[in-house]
């Protein structure tokens, strides 16, 4: 599904960030990417997502078969791509409900769809934000404007699920969670798993991988897959750390 | 100074009535015109619109037969080149209106001093032209020797509006025509009056609107005044709005500038009375090669009065803008608490603006502020709304109209709300 071969990445100053990076994802699988702060874990996920910030100087990034190098970010949205951000960025003036629905028809001119109707849209967000445990009231405010540190999180989930991508790039959607936080973000992480979706999931802990259960652990470290494994290697690191490897 | 006389006329001689209106304009000489060159907004073959009480009768006829999209049946005072209408108009009980021309003896010479001690002298009319002690004067003077007729519109005491009362200003422009337009309103006390003031340019060519509205609001008065600024045929407007308060009095000015060669918008507010407030705030989209001046004072001359100053503006294209933004504190005006805050969107990268926040204080007891912003999209932002899938265009579009949507978003009147709300969003072309 997503293939990575020989990735090179340099941001606008010409920093090399990501060196020779190989990964591939294939349809239903959860990967999970730990690493040191510093590894290149964020850019990698931006890159998928297609941040106009880096610079790719080799290396090919493909989806679905098809090149991503080119492709607009939208345009890889619509092939059914999606980044939770790390740090998702403040919109005032834009609600979350207003968002998700221009998300949503956007897309669905991308794919040369109707619009869906308000109905089905309401549906949606009731169904998703019944998993999540949002309050319909939440979704009116503008988009993660004066929301805590969680709620963001789980606002991108929620939008994960509204857009029911193929593949999602969680990064550190973990982070700043409470325990209870955690288990819902799983729910709605495994809720779009039972459908084929594919994740990339990068994390600094263990904790996230007992409630979404990976089926490969990526160590990247200085822009490089040093080791590569299964759901084991994680509980390794939180052990030993990263100078185990 | 020149006063408001009809019946002198200007002892100057010159050719053209083009040299002579463009001898007498500020120039970017002058400090409170130093972003804007009229000069380059005045068309050359200018001419100052004709002194006469008789209108286009085609043109009224035409309107009280089809009707207009900005002429609703009630509740509407409409005046054609400067001449009241009173067969499309629809005024209000507790509304008088009643012009200013031809009373002999209105002392219109007399101007109030700024404390404004003789506010009771509502018989003699003396409130006309007070404000002009102020700055800023020159295009002001040149509307007060020119225009067709001033008009006072008198707010009864008590008076209080069911819905808004639209106040629409026509111009027939048969020519390039410089025009002028003077009104005073007087809120008498407890009066709570909201008024939506539109133009409509009937000609074809771009003309110049000089407006000039005085506003005295009396004890307890409270004003709501909204100005649609949109104007299709490369006109320029400038707007001069002066407001005096007495004590309780709250007065709120919102602008809404969407197309025009150039508009320039004076509005200068001075708080005469304890507890008074003023709230001036606007909302722009400046596209093409338009110009937009927003020139603010706020004068707090007694003490326990509150002030704020907000402007949002996005500029497009090769358009440019200027905001300047005073707030006075007179010495004793103690407790005083003023703000003001200006944002600008630049969407293009041959767009351009000049903001100029202004503080002069001279109490020592106070709360003021002052915040400005220039700034382009967010890249961060916009990243984020493509990789949800929105296109590049859409999103755009989309922030533009959530920076614009903040002051919007605040009125309180639905209908005006709504129909400004369409208006920007029909506006916003990336």
């Amino acid at each position: 599904m997503l293939k990575i071969k020989n990735l090179n990445v340099s941001t606008e100053t010409d920093v090399s960030i990501l060196k020779n990076l190989n990964l591939n994802v294939n349809q239903g699988e959860v990967h999970a990417i730990m690493g040191p702060n510093g590894s290149g874990k964020s850019t990698l996920a931006s890159v998928i997502a297609g941040d106009p910030k880096y610079v790719i100087k080799k290396g090919g990034v493909s989806f679905l078969n098809e090149n991503l190098i080119n492709l607009d970010p939208e345009e890889r949205a619509a092939m059914g791509l999606f980044l939770s951000f790390q740090y998702p960025v403040e919109i005032p003036g834009i609600s979350l409900n207003n968002f998700i629905k221009t998300a949503l028809n956007q897309k669905q001119k991308a794919l040369n769809l109707k619009p869906l109707s308000a109905k089905k849209i309401l549906e949606k967000i009731k169904e998703n934000a019944e998993i999540l445990k949002i309050d319909l009231e939440f979704i009116k405010r503008s988009v993660n404007v004066g929301f805590s540190g969680g709620e963001k999180k789980r606002a991108e989930i929620f939008q994960m699920l509204m857009l029911q991508p193929r593949l999602s790039i969680l990064d550190e959607t973990d982070s700043g969670l409470d325990i209870d936080a955690l288990k819902i973000v799983a729910k709605g992480v495994n809720s779009l798993r039972n459908k084929k979706s594919s994740f990339i999931i990068i994390t600094h802990y263990q904790r996230l991988l007992d409630y979404i259960k990976p089926d490969f652990v990526h160590v990247l470290s200085n822009g490089k897959i040093i080791k590569s494994g299964g759901a084991e290697i994680a509980k390794m690191l939180e052990e030993k750390g990263y100078d185990w490897i | 100074m020149i006063g408001f006389k009809k019946n002198v006329k200007p002892r100057f001689n010159f050719e053209k009535e083009s040299d002579f209106i463009l001898d007498f304009l500020p120039t970017i000489k002058n400090e409170d015109w130093k972003y804007t060159n009229l000069k380059k907004y005045i068309p050359k073959s200018i001419s100052i619109q004709p002194l006469t009480t008789k209108c286009n009768e085609a043109l009224l006829g035409s309107l009280k037969k089809n009707g207009h999209e900005k002429l609703p049946k009630k509740n509407v005072i409409f005046f054609l080149d400067g001449v009241f209408q009173k067969d499309l108009s629809d005024v209000p009980s507790g509304v008088k209106i009643e012009q200013l021309n031809g009373v002999e003896n209105t002392v219109l010479s007399l101007y109030l001093n700024k404390t404004g001690a003789n506010f009771n002298t509502l018989e003699n009319n003396s409130y006309l032209g007070f404000s002009s002690f102020l700055k800023n004067t020159r295009l002001v003077e040149l509307n007060s020797y020119l225009t067709n007729s001033p008009y006072l519109l008198t707010f009864k005491k008590s008076y209080k509006n069911t819905g808004r009362l639209k106040i629409v200003h026509g111009f027939s422009n048969q020519n390039s025509f410089f025009n002028q337009n003077r009104l005073l309103f007087i809120l008498e006390k407890e009066s709570n009056v909201l008024m939506h003031e539109e133009i409509i340019n009937f000609g074809k060519d771009g003309a110049v609107f000089n407006m000039v509205s005085e506003f005295v609001c009396l004890e307890n008065a409270f004003l709501d005044f909204f100005t649609t600024q949109n104007d299709l045929t490369q006109s320029s407007l400038i707007n001069t709005i002066f407001c005096t308060q007495q004590k309780n009095s709250s007065s709120n000015f919102n602008v809404f500038s969407l197309n025009g060669r150039l508009i320039r918008n004076n509005i200068l507010v001075d708080l005469l009375g304890v507890e008074s407030s003023a709230n001036v705030v606007g909302t722009s989209l400046v596209k093409s090669s338009d110009h937009l001046d927003n020139f603010i004072t706020i004068s707090h001359l007694v003490e326990n009065c509150k002030s704020n100053q907000f402007f949002k503006s996005v500029y497009d294209d090769c358009s440019s803008g200027s905001f300047c933004g005073k707030i006075y504190v007179e010495k004793g005006a103690q407790q005083t608490e003023a703000f003001q805050q200006n944002n600008n969107l630049m969407v293009s990268k041959a767009a351009s603006v000049n903001a100029k926040p202004q503080l002069e204080i001279f109490a020592d007891d106070v709360v003021c502020s002052h915040g400005c912003t220039i700034g382009a999209i967010d890249e961060d932002v916009l990243f984020y709304l493509r990789s949800r899938g929105i296109e590049e265009k859409e999103a755009i579009s989309l922030l533009i109209s959530a920076f614009l949507n903040e002051l919007i978003s605040n009125i309180e009147n639905d209908e005006i709300k709504i129909e400004l709300s369409k208006l920007f969003l029909k506006n916003i072309d990336v």
